[in-house]
């Protein structure tokens, strides 16, 4: 019956989904990938691929989760497959990277952020795999266990993460550790 | 300004960079056929919204109650004991959404699990629990030791263990978890136990020389625990080479669900088991557990573990399985 078909007449589900996700889609995409083109194709995609699978989603109030994680995961099959970024996940290259990050002086540093811009174009410096969860929690404003759900990875894992990439900001702004951890 | 807000001001300024381009949607609507404008409804044209709404919820609670009269609940138990008939010991009851994992025993076990685990294997282990996956920390310096199983109706039981180089042990990534300093040895305890007897959530460190064993556990008491973490205390030969379950992990995963999984949502019992049984393992039910108790899955996939060919795949599905509360 066609005034219940879902692909003419019963659309608006989709609409309210669209209006509802496409700025946190867009803006999500784009601080993983950093490129305007590549975070228009991730939300095509990603709001299509929403279209086809809503209806295969059994649990609706966990939407946000999943229309995230589906960005997350589209983010990073894009930087894969454009080979931009390292994002394979080899965990003991990213560690050693942050590890000798965090351990690098800001006194000696030539860098003073004080600017929003600037610690942006820090974040961007944060590889993936502790950015991302940044992302979700500061800008998407998901609890861990959303980011743990959206990443797959346990809650733990998420609050080193977010904890190392917190971690990397404050050593690179100068700030006291001390006086601002949460 | 706190790091916290600096941060999220910074991502909000960032969004301030430039519009969304338009023609985003243009472009999704357009691959999909339909208009990207909400359509004004019937019900809104005519303002007939409230009343077919009234209608509508009188038809389901009626349906309701006629369900509930008509319809008894161990009619799905009795499907589910049909569709895999079992040890009534390993079907637990469960509260809303289910758990339905599978243990699959495989053709090819590729992993000789005594070889190399056998030094860190506890000797003591909680009743009914086993070794469901064993993999490398992130950094690849420590190991990771899983150990699940649940008796009786019992909740979730489970000891995720990483033990791990003393060197790698921060305690400012445990900020949170109430870790409190309990000896000058460096015995560190963050448990949680709101009954007083078993753990939710519950974590433990153990220093002993060079070495931290960090353990989280649901669903046992801390002496349960304790004893488990005692028993690996004894070997002498900490983090040995180890074979690293991952890639088989990752393999089996994406063979029986696709690499596309997490677009289209969990996979029913019987479509898992046609995947199952196209990879031509044996396959055999061995629990159901309550989604609730799952930290951070509620309602998915919750992940793969292998061990000695063994497979332990969680499923949702709440349309084949209900059982009784």
């Amino acid at each position: 019956m066609a005034f219940f078909s879902k692909k003419e007449d019963g659309n608006d589900w989709f609409v309210d989904i669209y209006d509802k996700y496409e700025y946190h889609v867009f803006w999500t995409a784009y601080m993983i990938v950093k490129n305007k083109d590549l975070a228009k194709d991730i939300s095509q995609e990603v709001f299509i691929k929403i279209y086809n699978s809503y209806f295969k989603l059994k649990n609706k109030d966990a939407i946000s989760a999943w229309i995230y994680r589906i960005t997350v995961n589209t983010s990073i099959n894009v930087i894969n497959s454009e080979k931009k970024n390292v994002v394979g996940f080899d965990v003991e290259e990213i560690n050693r990277v942050i590890e000798d990050r965090v351990s690098f002086q800001p006194e000696e540093s030539t860098i003073k952020t004080e600017t929003k811009n600037e610690i942006m174009e820090i974040i961007y410096q944060i590889p993936d795999i502790h950015r991302i969860p940044l992302i979700l929690y500061y800008f998407n404003e998901l609890s861990y266990k959303e980011i743990a759900h959206c990443l797959h990875c346990p809650i733990g894992t998420v609050k080193s993460r977010i904890h190392n990439g917190k971690k990397y900001l404050r050593n690179m702004l100068g700030k006291d550790v001390k006086n601002d951890i949460g | 300004m706190t790091l916290d807000n600096e941060i999220k001001s910074a991502m909000l300024k960032e969004t301030e960079k430039f519009e969304i381009p338009s023609d985003i949607r243009e472009r999704v609507f357009g691959e999909i056929g339909v208009s990207g404008k909400r359509r004004k409804s019937f019900w809104e044209t005519y303002n007939l919204k409230g009343l077919v709404t009234s209608a509508l919820i009188g038809i389901v609670i009626g349906g309701m109650i006629t369900m509930m009269v008509f319809y008894s609940p161990i009619k799905e138990s009795l499907y589910a004991q049909e569709k895999f008939p079992q040890n009534s010991n390993t079907v637990n009851k469960v509260q809303g959404s289910e758990y339905v994992k599978l243990q699959l025993l495989s053709a090819n076990s590729t992993n000789n699990i005594e070889e190399d685990i056998t030094k860190l294997y506890p000797k003591y282990l909680p009743s009914n629990m086993k070794l469901v996956r064993r993999a490398k920390t992130e950094d690849g310096k420590g190991i990771i030791l899983d150990f699940s199983g649940n008796p009786d109706d019992s909740p979730l039981r489970y000891i995720h263990m990483q033990i791990i180089p003393k060197e790698m042990f921060n305690i400012e990534s445990h900020i949170g978890e109430n870790v409190t300093l309990e000896n000058n040895k460096g015995f560190l305890e963050t448990i949680y136990y709101p009954d007083g007897k078993t753990l939710e959530m519950g974590s433990i460190s153990y220093e002993m020389n060079d070495t931290i064993i960090l353990a989280r556990a649901s669903g046992i008491s801390k002496d349960e625990l304790l004893n488990t973490i005692d028993s690996i205390k004894e070997t002498k030969h900490l983090l040995p080479d180890h074979t690293d379950d991952s890639a088989l992990l990752e393999t089996v995963s994406n063979k029986i669900l696709g690499e596309d999984y997490y677009t289209s949502g969990p996979p029913n019992i019987d479509e898992a088991i046609k995947g199952i049984e196209e990879l031509g393992l044996e396959y055999e039910l061995v629990s159901i557990m309550s989604v609730e108790h799952a930290e951070g899955y509620d309602g998915t996939i919750s992940g793969f573990t292998v061990r000695e060919g063994v497979v332990f795949l969680f499923v949702t599905d709440s349309k084949s399985i209900k059982l009784p509360k």
